[in-house]
């Protein structure tokens, strides 16, 4: 590779250090579908099947895709005060 | 033999140079007259001049001349002087010309002077001063904006003759960093839409 690209991909690289550390890392469609899903709800509070609901993906996808929500902080996951077995989903 | 490959190094170091600078004069011709659209637009409201607490350019010089070495500092020069003296008809007057060599030199002698104190740059190997990662370049930008702050008025003042009060020092400073700053980040969330978009 040539200097000067290689120079230009070290100005890639170091906006995608800025981008790492504000955390402005593009969401996958089914993050984004979710978060949305999340943001959009009337409530303040969702169930997962609310979100089912809402985001239109299957029950077991948007378990997965709360887990890795949850790893970038951003939704956490509450325990219902009505039903102990229920987790409620909120934005961070 | 020898002569044609040498020929041939020396045609890649000008192809290389060209783009460099090519690369350089529009992107920092183009920060220029964003940034002088904002100050003549403030100064014609009789507003104090945003401009020069947002001073955008000096992205251009922090970036280029860190990443594409002191190569880049010819073009950066014609594009600051070009703005200025064509398109806005010699809107800072011919000190301007020794002013803003002054400005550039700030970064060399940034990097000259962290080398000179045991930092390691520029170079394949071992480099301690990491460009790649911001919080490197943001000591070049914090230094180099005091350097330019103290070149600049110290030059108006003992040269020109202007009256240069301390504010104007620690304006052209701050300047320089949120000016510098607001582009990487603009560049960063430019990049993040451009690859959601794609």
């Amino acid at each position: 590779m040539n200097k000067f690209r290689s120079q230009l991909f070290d100005v890639l690289n170091l906006l995608e250090s800025i981008e790492k550390d504000l955390n402005v890392i593009d969401f996958s469609p089914n993050e984004k579908q979710v978060l949305y899903s999340v943001a959009k709800s009337k409530k303040l509070e969702n169930n997962i099947s609310d979100i089912v609901d809402l985001s239109g993906l299957s029950r077991s996808s948007v378990y997965k895709t709360l887990k890795k929500l949850v790893e970038r902080e951003a939704i956490h996951l509450i325990q219902s005060e009505n039903d102990k077995r229920e987790f409620l989903v909120k934005l961070s | 033999m020898t002569s044609v490959s040498s020929l041939s190094n020396y045609l890649d170091k000008i192809l290389d140079f060209s783009k460099v600078s090519f690369i350089t004069f529009a992107f920092s011709f183009l920060l220029w007259v964003i940034w002088a659209s904002l100050i003549i637009s403030s100064y014609n409201e009789g507003r104090l001049p945003t401009g020069s607490f947002i001073f955008l350019p000096n992205a251009a010089r922090i970036l280029c001349i860190c990443f594409f070495g002191f190569r880049a500092i010819p073009a950066l020069y014609l594009a600051e002087i070009l703005g200025p003296e064509i398109l806005f008809d010699n809107l800072y007057g011919y000190e301007s010309i020794i002013t803003i060599f002054l400005s550039i030199m700030a970064v060399p002698a940034t990097l000259v002077l962290l080398r000179s104190i045991g930092f390691r740059f520029l170079e394949h190997k071992s480099n301690f001063l990491d460009f790649k990662n911001y919080k490197h370049l943001l000591i070049v930008i914090i230094i180099a904006a005091a350097f330019n702050s103290i070149f600049v008025t110290s030059f108006l003042y003992l040269v020109n003759g202007s009256d240069i009060s301390a504010a104007v020092t620690y304006r052209y400073f701050l300047g320089d960093i949120i000016g510098a700053t607001l582009v990487l980040l603009f560049l960063t969330f430019i990049k993040v839409a451009f690859r959601v978009t794609e």
